[in-house]
């Protein structure tokens, strides 16, 4: 059986133009390392959502004035802050030895000059705060899978040296391993040692194990670099 | 094999070996094997990107085979969860499509392997759901409900699919290949047809005239040297029967199954299996994105990865969601189109047979 040869593509875009960049931009910044980071929230009420065991304890700038402030998050064991692209506490955060990520939001249906000139608040931000040691894109109602993949390009495209981290409770592991192709280079949530049998109460369980992470990683052709407590890191 | 020596074989339209499939599962960059499948998904079908409005039946859940990748079968009539559907109950639920305004242009049917209904149930069923919509095309049974079938009936597979044809069967589904090895199907399926026996349903139903599809389970246990084989044995056999039209690779789930604790295929896996086939497989048309198990997102980007058909409606999808897929149990028209717009694809709306019913906006349909 032979197959005919259609027509010839009809639009413009090219997944793989915006991929390939975006890929060895990533590559590059990290020498073939991705990393992941099992990792817990602060909640504004002080509860914290997630494994107490978590490497990253995170707090959103957001939150940080129900909380109390910046030191009062620190008291309650926050060593990584989400902060806004205004950075009003970037600056201060670092100072602290905190981990600094830039959350910049996106929305499938907004145009692009919208999301240029966030992104050019981004690269403004950094700038402007040395420190900051990643970018941390936060979807605004559900993420589309190609719109998220460009976005994740384009977020390393404008800060090509930093972290680019994807949150897998947002994105989920399939749309977050695939932004792996597409400039980030780590993956953060809920990751455990083990699980249990994907069964009874178990069986809609999203909690990735360490295995399981760094397959991730891995299948997307990066060595695989576990955050440990203390800025360690171990290359699995 | 390198991957530009490879290329050169698709360039020139040659078969690719058991070496070049393996060469493309094991190259470190997803993004080169994924062009390169897009090259070819283009140069046929350029932009176009196919879907049809379909309502999936499942007549029963009961099943003889307990099949260690299932959570969808229960093994007697009287197990918690089992059911079967009668005609009248399966008709109803093309009716209120039906009257919803829904234009459904195809049913797919498939089922446990219920050793206690007699023939007449399935032709049956057949022809009253073809009574209630004359111009509606039924897909039904996979070639592993045919060979059961044919041993439970006493009939021949060719007697099995005339009857069944008679009745208003117009297609089949391509389920139930897992992979063609034994040595898999032993660990997995024990108690399902074999690989050869599973070819040989497809090749005398593309005989009879039965277009058919064709699949593969990947992600339990078997080797990528098995997945090679797999597809190098559909590509065989479509050389000789000419009958497949669609390639659907389906990612294992293992939620609520026996093999729960093995973790399911990755994007990237999933990705790549998709650009493999449609590598290997120059001589089946078309790759199918089944959303449904691949998830909305995996199956936007499959588009580009050398998949050009994103499925259908579905609505009432069960097996997979027992298994733990999360995407939705129905897409709406006119949101398929939009997601495949937004992949920067040409929605079309199809046929059962890749016949054009509309080309569709980005809007409702």
């Amino acid at each position: 059986m032979k197959l005919e040869a259609n027509e010839a593509n009809e639009s413009n875009f090219d997944l793989f133009d915006v991929g390939r960049e975006a890929l060895a931009a990533a590559r590059t910044a990290f020498a073939g390392n991705a990393f992941f980071v099992s990792a817990r929230r602060l909640q504004p009420d002080g509860v914290w959502l997630g494994s107490p065991e978590a490497t990253l304890a995170l707090v959103e700038e957001g939150t940080l004035a129900a909380l109390g402030g910046l030191a009062a998050a620190r008291k309650l064991g926050a060593n990584g802050v989400l902060c806004d692209l205004a950075g009003g506490v970037a600056g201060e955060a670092v100072g602290l030895g905190m981990r600094v990520l830039a959350c910049v939001s996106f929305a499938a249906e907004e145009s692009s000059d919208t999301r240029r000139a966030r992104l050019d608040q981004l690269a403004e931000l950094v700038r402007r705060v040395p420190g900051i040691d990643g970018v941390f894109p936060v979807p605004v109602g559900e993420a589309q899978g190609l719109d998220t993949l460009q976005f994740f390009a384009a977020c390393r495209m404008t800060c090509p040296t930093l972290h680019l981290v994807v949150d897998l409770e947002r994105l989920g592991q399939k749309l977050g391993q695939l932004c792996l192709s597409f400039g980030a280079d780590e993956v953060l949530g809920a990751i455990t040692k083990q699980r249990a049998l994907r069964l009874g109460e178990h069986a809609a369980s999203n909690a990735l194990t360490r295995d399981e992470a760094a397959l991730l990683l891995r299948a997307s052709g990066f060595t695989p670099c576990e955050r440990l407590p203390e800025g360690e890191v171990q290359v699995l | 094999m390198s991957l530009s020596a490879i290329a050169s074989k698709v360039r020139e339209g040659a078969p690719l070996s058991h070496a070049d499939g393996l060469a493309l599962y094991q190259h470190p960059n997803l993004m080169e094997v994924g062009a390169l499948a897009n090259d070819v998904r283009e140069r046929l079908h350029g932009d176009r990107t196919y879907f049809n409005r379909n309502l999936h039946i499942n007549p029963t859940n009961v099943c003889v085979a307990a099949c260690k990748l299932c959570s969808f079968s229960r093994r007697g009539a009287d197990a918690d969860g089992a059911f079967v559907l009668d005609v009248d109950q399966a008709v109803d639920k093309l009716r209120a499509r039906l009257a919803a305004g829904d234009r459904v242009t195809e049913v797919h049917i498939v089922g446990g392997l219920h050793d206690g209904l007699p023939f007449d149930y399935f032709t049956r069923l057949l022809s009253s759901l073809k009574a209630t919509a004359p111009g509606i095309s039924l897909k039904a049974f996979s070639a592993v409900e045919i060979f059961f079938f044919h041993r439970l009936y006493g009939m021949s597979i060719e007697d099995i699919l005339r009857r069944l044809q008679a009745a208003g069967l117009d297609s089949l589904p391509g389920g139930g290949a897992e992979i063609l090895s034994s040595r898999v199907r032993k660990a997995i399926c024990p108690n399902k047809c074999g690989a050869d026996e599973w070819l040989a349903v497809h090749q005398i139903a593309h005989r009879l005239g039965i277009k058919s599809n064709c699949t593969m389970l990947f992600g339990t246990v078997e080797t990528l040297e098995e997945r090679v084989d797999h597809l190098l044995l559909l590509r065989a056999q479509q050389a000789e029967s000419a009958g497949f039209m669609a390639f659907i690779p389906l990612p294992f789930h293992p939620e609520n199954n026996a093999l729960g604790d093995r973790p399911a295929p990755t994007a990237a896996e999933i990705l790549r299996t998709v650009a493999v086939s449609r590598l290997l497989l120059h001589n089946v048309p078309h790759i199918k994105a089944y959303w449904v198990s691949l998830g909305l997102a995996t199956a936007q980007t499959a588009l580009w990865f050398g998949a050009d058909d994103f499925d259908g409606t579905v609505s009432e999808e069960k097996i997979y969601h027992q298994a733990g897929s999360l995407s939705p149990q129905a897409l709406a028209s006119g949101e398929i189109a939009r997601l495949v717009c937004a992949a920067g694809r040409v929605p079309v709306e199809r046929d059962t047979l890749y016949r054009n019913v509309a080309q569709a906006s980005g809007g409702a349909i």
